[in-house]
């Protein structure tokens, strides 16, 4: 009963984001006012009936693992009794199933909160954005209907034999059990799935040729928003990998990482490119590329992890996905590209828009050949799509290119009738750039960094995948590709988040670069024989990186601390000097009166501890390892630790660990007692899949690593020896940190001001109620 | 847009997205490696002496010797298609908890002149056992 509910639910679901589809496009077509408002109202409701219909449906999932309702297929795949009930909830997005439904049911609660009280300013371009919305659901809901149905019932392939409905769930993988898992999943979702609603406001600005900044003003929030739990999601994502997988290390450039990160660094081009549209005019075509490619990039990234095109340690199993994602995929990006072209960006966007109509053509014409299956007949997962998708697919095509045909003759018609000249130049600046040296040139170069770096990334990780599609070869890189790209795009960005924010606009003169930056300049000029001093040197060194090259980085990043608290300190003393209250208050109310400026330099500074911290934490580590009976000590670095016992913990049903209980000294000093340890899960771990868990000991200069590599003896634990493995790691805390404060200035960002909070003005027309 | 400004920004493009792809291309080149089938690795034999690699096996049954004096993991690989086609390999480190007979690896490493790839880095996934349970699930569509 509970799977025909799930499945009932995102059913209607999809009919509903299909119905909106529909009710948004007549409505922005729609010329009659009162026509508009009905059908938009309409469209409305129909988001709202999609995110109450998807929370039912995760509900219902959530409360089959709960209850261990083992006949749906994908509870019994993901969960067992033994497990505590935190790590069933979590286990609802364990898998492909559950996690595309996760994905579906944040896509709906933006969708649903996108429309509940809309800005006045954008409302006339409101139907088009629900439109977009619902063309994204509809997608993402035909998945979780027909390919990745999580509310499955029955014995899964090649088991068909077995007891159903199964007295008990097959278990986690083990790596998942713990509370990363809880917490990394759904924020990098409510990032990566955010990142939809800027471009549904965007295209809707594309569609209906509104493109002032009202968008843009309307839209700041949002993508704040999403941007700022993407990268929250990302670290949350490097801690896991630091804590529970005793490598040491808390990135590894691995596809799924980076996945997650071109659209992140996309992402910050286009926050801080609006910046200058809203106040300058200019950078409109850039900023409507940067928000079309970062919805890209996300639903590629998605796209990435799911479909096994990439060897990761982090991919789902392998399944049929892919073809629906390039399909999705590339007609988004001729939908947003072809809207460009038609608002008289001709030669690029038409280029790029014929370009992908190509990619599109071939990605069809190969499924036609293959069919549409999965890739091998050992990878498993997924049901196969319907006889005859591939045919559904070359009708579609046929219907873009005759969508495209008609648009691009009318269009050249059009041209033609008005004596040559574009119909559209909304997209022109309404200033011009002047000077190298002024804020505006800063931000471009800012753009073209990003967007460099996030197609470096992204050639990186695809180069196997390229190399194979030209020359039957594949060809890979690894961290050393990305240790050679990243740090000098990295130091030219870190350097501009010190001098953007105080280069004048228009045009700098030598004199003013002198009074704004002479004394950041001097602080980080006098910060590099410090930092000499205090050890950065070839004499400690192993990392990868030159040591030349982290104290330029060290001493870029004191620069822009140093610009930062120049800025509060000049801020807080003409609020003193003005108003009398004392620095401390002068302070918090600059900061509270000034919300975007201030909140941004304290994101702007949490970046700067973020590159210290990654700086540090490759200059050196120490590894230590031995052989431990109880009671022997091991040196490292001036701590002693000694292993006091080896233990067994055992929760009934769900894990089995052996514990060693290390007592950690510091110069004769006891701090504290460190317990690495190795889990054996039920279920799953049925094939003794033994995980090492790392203790660490978290200090602002370093971090001790322990890592239990090896029990000699596990039936004698009184004498047994273990092979222990013990780091030192240099700075990692200050990422962690830097995140923290991150996650503040970002919140400080988004605070409303007194103007927004005030209600909305209702007027009624002919029986109608409409926000002004 | 005036010429003169379109000219001065298309300079400074070239260069900075010039520079980019000059990293990219000197970054690549310089650290890529092919990723190889264990049959191709046997095939090519002394053409790859000397030069990292990445390689995908499975580990061959019965072929785990475990050191500890010094740390060290010495088994075959065969080729995920091609059983009878295998590689001996060297790990100088403990191996993952999932590494055992016919777990999937993924070596990077160097071959020696011995034929012997000398690995770096070792990753192990899931034992098959998790992917088998779900394949083409269109008899269950037809219930």
């Amino acid at each position: 009963m509970a799977a025909d509910l799930g499945r009932f639910s995102i059913l209607f679901a999809l009919l509903c984001a299909a119905y909106t589809l529909v009710a948004g496009i007549y409505a922005g077509r729609a010329k009659d006012r009162l026509r508009q408002e009905q059908w938009w109202q309409s469209a409305r409701r129909g988001l709202l009936a999609v995110f109450l219909l998807c929370a039912l449906a995760i509900g219902v999932l959530i409360h089959a693992f709960v209850t261990h309702n083992y006949n749906i297929t994908y509870v019994w795949s993901e969960s067992n009794r033994g497990m505590p009930v935190q790590y069933k909830v979590s286990a609802v997005w364990g898998g492909q199933d559950g996690s595309l439904l996760l994905w579906v049911f944040v896509l709906s609660c933006y969708g649903a909160l996108m429309v509940w009280r809309p800005q006045p300013t954008v409302r006339s371009i409101m139907p088009y954005t629900a439109a977009v919305m619902a063309i994204t659901q509809v997608f993402f809901l035909l998945l979780v209907n027909f390919t990745a149905n999580p509310f499955r019932v029955g014995p899964p392939h090649g088991l068909e034999g077995m007891k159903w409905p199964p007295p008990d769930g097959r278990g986690l993988n083990p790596l998942l059990q713990n509370y990363w898992m809880q917490l990394h999943p759904p924020a990098l979702y409510i990032g990566y799935v955010g990142l939809t609603v800027p471009f549904c406001y965007g295209m809707a600005a594309l569609m209906s040729g509104k493109l002032d900044s009202d968008w843009i003003i309307a839209v700041r929030r949002w993508t704040l928003f999403a941007w700022t739990f993407l990268g929250c999601g990302i670290l949350l994502g490097g801690i896991w990998a630091y804590e529970t997988l005793s490598f040491g290390g808390y990135w590894a450039w691995d596809p799924v990482e980076n996945a997650s990160l071109i659209p992140w660094l996309t992402g910050t081009a286009f926050l801080h490119s609006v910046m200058i549209q809203e106040k300058k005019g200019m950078l409109k075509g850039w900023n409507m590329v940067l928000v079309i490619i970062t919805f890209a990039l996300s639903i590629f990234g998605t796209f990435l992890t799911r479909s096994g095109i990439i060897q990761s340690v982090h991919a789902f199993a392998q399944s049929g996905i892919g073809p629906y994602f390039w399909t999705f995929l590339l007609l988004m990006i001729i939908l947003g590209f072809g809207f460009l072209f038609l608002r008289g960006w001709y030669v690029s966007a038409g280029l790029v828009t014929l370009f992908t109509f190509g990619l599109f053509i071939i990605h069809t014409f190969g499924r036609l050949k293959t069919g549409i299956h999965p890739p091998a007949p050992d990878t498993p997962n997924a049901p196969l799509p319907p006889e005859g998708a591939e045919y559904l697919l070359l009708a579609v095509s046929f219907a873009v290119a005759g969508a495209m045909a008609y648009v691009v003759s009318s269009e050249l018609i059009g041209i033609f009738k008005n004596d040559g000249k574009p119909r559209y130049n909304a997209l022109q600046g309404d200033n011009e750039f002047e000077s190298w040296l002024s804020r505006e040139a800063a931000f471009l170069v800012n753009n073209w960094l990003f967007v460099g770096a996030a197609f470096a990334v992204l050639f990186g990780t695809m180069l196997p995948n390229l190399t194979e599609a030209l020359w039957g070869a594949k060809i890979t890189v690894a961290g050393p590709y990305f240790n050679v790209v990243m740090p000098p795009i990295g130091l030219a960005l870190l350097f501009l988040t010190g001098v953007g924010p105080l280069i004048p606009w228009r045009r700098a003169s030598p004199k003013n670069l002198w009074r704004n930056f002479r004394l950041p300049a001097a602080v980080a000029g006098a910060s590099l024989p410090l930092l000499w001093l205090m050890g950065v040197r070839q004499d400690a060194y192993i990392g990868p990186i030159p040591i030349s090259f982290s104290l330029i980085v060290l001493a870029t990043c004191v620069f822009v601390t140093a610009t930062i608290v120049w800025e509060f300190y000049r801020g807080a003393k003409a609020r003193h000097a003005l108003t009398g209250e004392s620095y401390f208050a002068a302070l918090i109310n600059l900061t509270l009166r000034n919300r975007r400026r201030y909140g941004g330099y304290i994101v702007h500074f949490a970046v700067a501890l973020f590159f210290a911290g990654v700086t540090g934490s490759m200059m050196y580590k120490v590894e230590v390892r031995k052989d431990l009976h109880p009671g022997d000590t091991l040196r490292i670095a001036g701590y002693e630790l000694k292993l006091n016992k080896v233990a067994i913990e055992r929760v009934p049903g769900w894990k089995e660990s052996l514990v060693a209980h290390v007592d950690v000294a510091l110069k004769g000093r006891k701090l504290l007692t460190l317990k690495p340890r190795q889990d054996t899960f039920e279920g799953f771990g049925r094939d003794m899949q033994q995980t090492p868990i790392p203790a660490i000991l978290y200090t602002p200069q370093h971090d001790l690593y322990l890592v239990l590599r090896q029990v000699a003896n596990p039936n004698n634990l009184k004498s047994t020896s273990i092979h222990l493995q013990v780091y030192l790691f240099p700075m990692v805390l200050w990422v962690w940190v830097s995140g923290v404060i991150f996650l503040i200035g970002n919140f400080v960002c988004m605070l409303p001001g007194a103007k927004e909070l005030r209600a909305p003005e209702r007027v009624t027309v002919k029986g109608w109620v409409m926000e002004r | 847009m005036k010429p003169k400004q379109q000219r001065k920004l298309i300079v400074g493009g070239t260069i900075v997205f010039g520079a980019m792809t000059l990293l990219v291309a000197f970054a690549v080149v310089g650290n890529s490696m092919p990723i190889l089938k264990v049959s191709d690795v046997v095939a090519k034999g002394s053409q790859l002496y000397g030069r990292p690699l990445m390689v995908d096996g499975k580990v061959v049954a019965g072929s785990i010797k475990r050191y500890s004096k010094p740390l060290m993991v010495k088994f075959s690989v065969r080729d995920l298609k091609n059983p009878a086609v295998t590689l001996p390999v060297v790990y100088r480190d403990a191996p993952p908890d999932t590494f055992k007979d016919d777990a999937t690896v993924h070596l990077q490493g160097v071959i020696d002149q011995q034929g012997v790839l000398q690995a770096d880095k070792m990753l192990t996934q899931c034992p098959s056992k998790y992917e088998k349970d779900y394949e083409r699930l269109d008899k269950d569509k037809k219930k």
